[in-house]
């Protein structure tokens, strides 16, 4: 029975996302839907939209038109339980974004106390099981302006599972990471492939794509371009924005 | 490309910090000289030292006319203005201390809402608190004070340190205001994301992640505003305060004493606001310390 | 052409302020042609009916009436400038002027340093309460309660000698007066003329302040000068003698309803 729903149920469905900026279109009619348990990479030049449409499912973004639902939250409705879309869907982003006035520790269960409302004890437990997870257990107490960017962006991640999340988005993880950290990250964020996590990644992080995506979405000027296997995007792609788009990231 | 260039001059007094070598060793230089002429000024000016040295003078260089300052101290009409008026204006030092402590308080709360106010989504209240922010600060504090004092005195009844902490309230709470929304504005957005994207209300993130960012980038701004509050406190002996000011301006009304009167005065003034720039100074240090990148 | 039409504002605006003050100047460059001595007078004009500004910026009043009477009798043209009361007697030692004539009470400490002419009037520190106040005679009945005063005035002497009462100096006494009407004193102490015009002249105050009790004190009111001004001393107190002789003082006083 669980199988079944993972292949069938989709547990992010986007229907004919539309975003306008100043009159820009950010998006301009995007469909999608992310099985459970599916890992998805998004591609595309600057731009493309790719950020917006995943700030869109989190409702960092309010679509102009169009409608998102995740798990059995209808994202884009007036009276959506936005407290429940934010708990069901964890995001990390491009600058790790960790409250510089906490410590690591603190920056992990802040949420858990207050929104989730666990006891203190409880969330520390859990916050330093995160973060034996993410391989920083010596780090708790130590500031983020103490620790690399590697670093931070693994307690990030740690802070944004602490809230049990069913879904994860990556808002370009590794692009402002020197690249000798870009590994100890992507190790992480596969750890949590593997485990099953649904996962929505914006990232041209070919290595990753192709250990653990299950499709990578080309995204331009606000539309999908062309969906696929890693395999099939990358090696054979079908359209020829795809194919121009690729040539000059891998050059 | 080049970036525009941006000078930002504060208004205030100089902020002695450590690793600012110039400033800090200005500051020290004025402390000292400060308090050791508080100190050292009333004491010379005994009638006893007085005494003392004309005495030695005449012995060195024997004059033919009298020594009027030997001749005062004898029929007993010298004073020792500097000693006098240093006793005389100590309680006006707790009034200038009370008005000034009460005020920063209010004004802060005052200025936090202003902050917000001009931040907020909700047209009404961003209108009126930007309103407040742009009236406020076009009008002179004495005005104000006369406004708060005299004016609305005739419809509801303003007492003398009400008023005065009403009127510098309402005055700094516009400059504060100003400091907060631009403190709020400095935390990056994606602070403000991280915290939504973890579940927080736009409320608990104010209060968990804005604001305690906020005070530590506004804390400098605000001890300046402390001191300037200090020193325009002074403008209050204009409600019939007695602060340090007004006391100041009783004792030389009365013995005619300008000069030594408001010698004392400002070298009070000065160490007041001496000591309050360290303080500001030494918070600023532990904010670099513990600070945010 | 938004810009241009700017600029010709501004310069219609400014040519229209420098039209004005030359107006100004001409008219009193007219004045000056007597050759009279031009004696600078300190005074605080805002204690009426002795000195003060009426609407249209003038300076008024008894004292500048009798000063003015003083210099047409014995050769000099007094110029009157605006001092507040607690820089006035720094501004006359500095010699910024050469005399105060604004309702200066002689008092001992003031004769230590500056020189008086004759008291041209006679006057009195008296207690004003306000007008709900029916029981008040005196300053010790208002034993702990707020009196106000003008700073370094002779009003201010007599409530500090007072001691019972808790005073608040004002820069000017209109203030005080202010207060007292708004309810935050129980009194004011000031000279009996400028209690008298404020409780029976002046429209704002006049049926809301009530002068009660007898004059606390007898004070004389003479012009200052330093010490060593004593030419203009000497003509100061024969203009004096000789408007007390032939009753130009009298109708002076009575022009500005001083007893």
């Amino acid at each position: 029975m669980g199988t079944t729903d993972k292949d069938t149920q989709a547990i992010i469905e986007i229907r004919d996302a539309v975003k306008v900026f100043q009159e820009q279109r950010a998006l301009a009619g995007v469909n999608l839907s992310v099985a459970k348990g599916e890992v998805v990479l998004i591609i595309g030049p600057s731009g493309s939209g790719k950020s917006t449409l995943l700030r869109s499912i989190n409702r960092l973004e309010h679509l102009s038109s169009g409608s998102i639902r995740v798990a059995d939250i209808e994202v884009c409705a007036a009276n959506a339980d936005i407290r429940r879309l934010r708990e069901e869907v964890g995001m990390v982003f491009q600058n790790f974004n960790l409250f510089p006035h906490l410590n690591v520790l603190d920056n992990i269960c802040l949420s858990p106390i207050n929104v989730k409302k666990i006891g203190k004890n409880e969330a520390r437990e859990q916050g330093r099981s995160l973060l034996a997870k993410v391989g920083l257990s010596e780090k708790e107490y130590s500031f983020p302006d103490q620790l690399s960017g590697g670093q931070q962006q693994r307690v990030a991640i740690a802070r944004a599972l602490a809230m049990h999340p069913k879904i994860m988005l990556f808002d370009e993880p590794t692009s402002a990471l020197d690249p000798e950290m870009v590994k100890e990250v992507l190790d992480v964020m596969l750890d949590l492939a593997r485990e099953g996590m649904t996962m929505v990644v914006v990232s041209h992080e070919m290595g990753f794509a192709k250990a653990a995506a299950d499709r990578v979405i080309f995204m331009d000027a606000g539309l999908v371009v062309e969906t696929g296997s890693p395999r099939e995007l990358f090696d054979k792609p079908k359209e020829e924005r795809t194919r121009k788009f690729l040539d000059n990231i891998l050059h | 490309m080049s970036q525009p260039v941006t000078i930002v001059i504060a208004d205030g007094t100089l902020i002695p910090e450590r690793g600012n070598k110039g400033v800090f060793s200005a500051w020290r230089i004025a402390l000292i000289g400060a308090i050791g002429l508080l100190i050292v000024v009333p004491l010379i000016n005994t009638a006893e030292v007085q005494s003392f040295v004309h005495t030695l003078w005449l012995q060195v260089f024997p004059s033919s006319t009298p020594n009027p300052v030997l001749e005062r101290i004898a029929d007993g009409s010298y004073r020792n203005y500097y000693w006098n008026a240093l006793k005389f204006v100590p309680d006006g030092l707790i009034i200038t201390f009370q008005v000034t402590l009460l005020s920063i308080a209010c004004a802060t709360v005052i200025g936090l809402f202003a902050g917000l106010g001009q931040i907020s989504r909700n047209t009404l209240i961003n209108r009126v608190s930007t309103v407040y922010v742009e009236v406020i600060r076009g009008i002179p504090l004495i005005v104000q004070l006369f406004y708060i004092y005299y004016s609305l005195g005739q419809l509801l009844r303003t007492e003398g340190v009400l008023a005065a902490v009403a009127a510098l309230s309402i005055c700094y709470g516009a400059y504060i205001g100003e400091i907060f929304r631009a403190g709020i504005q400095s935390i990056s957005r994606g602070q403000m994301e991280a915290a939504l994207a973890l579940g927080m209300t736009r409320r608990q993130a104010f209060r968990f992640i804005i604001l305690p960012q906020t005070v530590r980038v506004i804390l400098p701004a605000l001890g300046n505003e402390l001191i300037a509050m200090l020193k325009d406190s002074s403008l209050v002996s204009i409600v019939a305060l007695p602060d340090l000011m007004t006391r100041g301006r009783q004792y030389t009304s009365q013995s005619f004493a300008y000069f030594e009167t408001f010698t004392m005065v400002a070298l009070l003034y000065l160490v007041m606001t001496l000591f309050l720039s360290r303080l500001v100074g030494i918070m600023e240090e532990r904010l670099q310390k513990r600070g945010r990148k | 052409m938004k810009r241009f039409l700017t600029l010709a504002l501004v310069i219609a605006i400014a040519a229209g302020f420098v039209a004005c003050q030359k107006g100004e100047s001409n008219s009193s460059s007219n004045n000056a042609t007597t050759t009279l001595q031009v004696i600078k007078v300190a005074t605080d004009a805002s204690f009426p009916p002795m000195e003060y500004v009426d609407e249209n910026r003038n300076i008024i009043g008894f004292d500048i009436d009798l000063l003015k009477a003083i210099g047409e009798l014995v050769g000099f043209t007094p110029q009157f400038e605006n001092v507040s009361w607690d820089g006035i007697f720094i501004s006359l030692e500095n010699g910024k002027y050469d005399m105060i004539a604004s309702s200066v009470s002689i008092t001992d400490e003031r004769k230590l340093k500056f020189a008086f002419s004759d008291p041209y009037v006679n006057v009195g520190q008296v207690l004003v309460v306000p007008a709900t106040d029916s029981k008040t005679t005196k300053l010790q009945e208002l034993a702990g309660k707020q009196v106000g005063v003008q700073i370094g005035t002779t009003g201010n002497n007599t409530a500090d000698a007072a001691k019972v009462v808790e005073v608040r100096t004002y820069a000017e006494i209109g203030l005080a007066f202010q207060d007292l009407v708004n309810g935050n004193l129980a009194g004011v102490v000031i000279d009996s003329p400028v209690a008298a015009d404020y409780a029976l002249v002046n429209p704002n105050f006049k049926g809301k302040v009530l002068i009660v009790g007898d004059l606390i004190t007898a004070e004389p009111y003479a012009y200052t000068l330093r010490m060593d001004n004593t030419e203009l001393l000497a003509k100061l107190n024969q203009g004096i003698s000789t408007l007390r002789a032939n009753g130009g003082l009298d109708a002076i006083k009575a022009k500005w309803g001083i007893k």
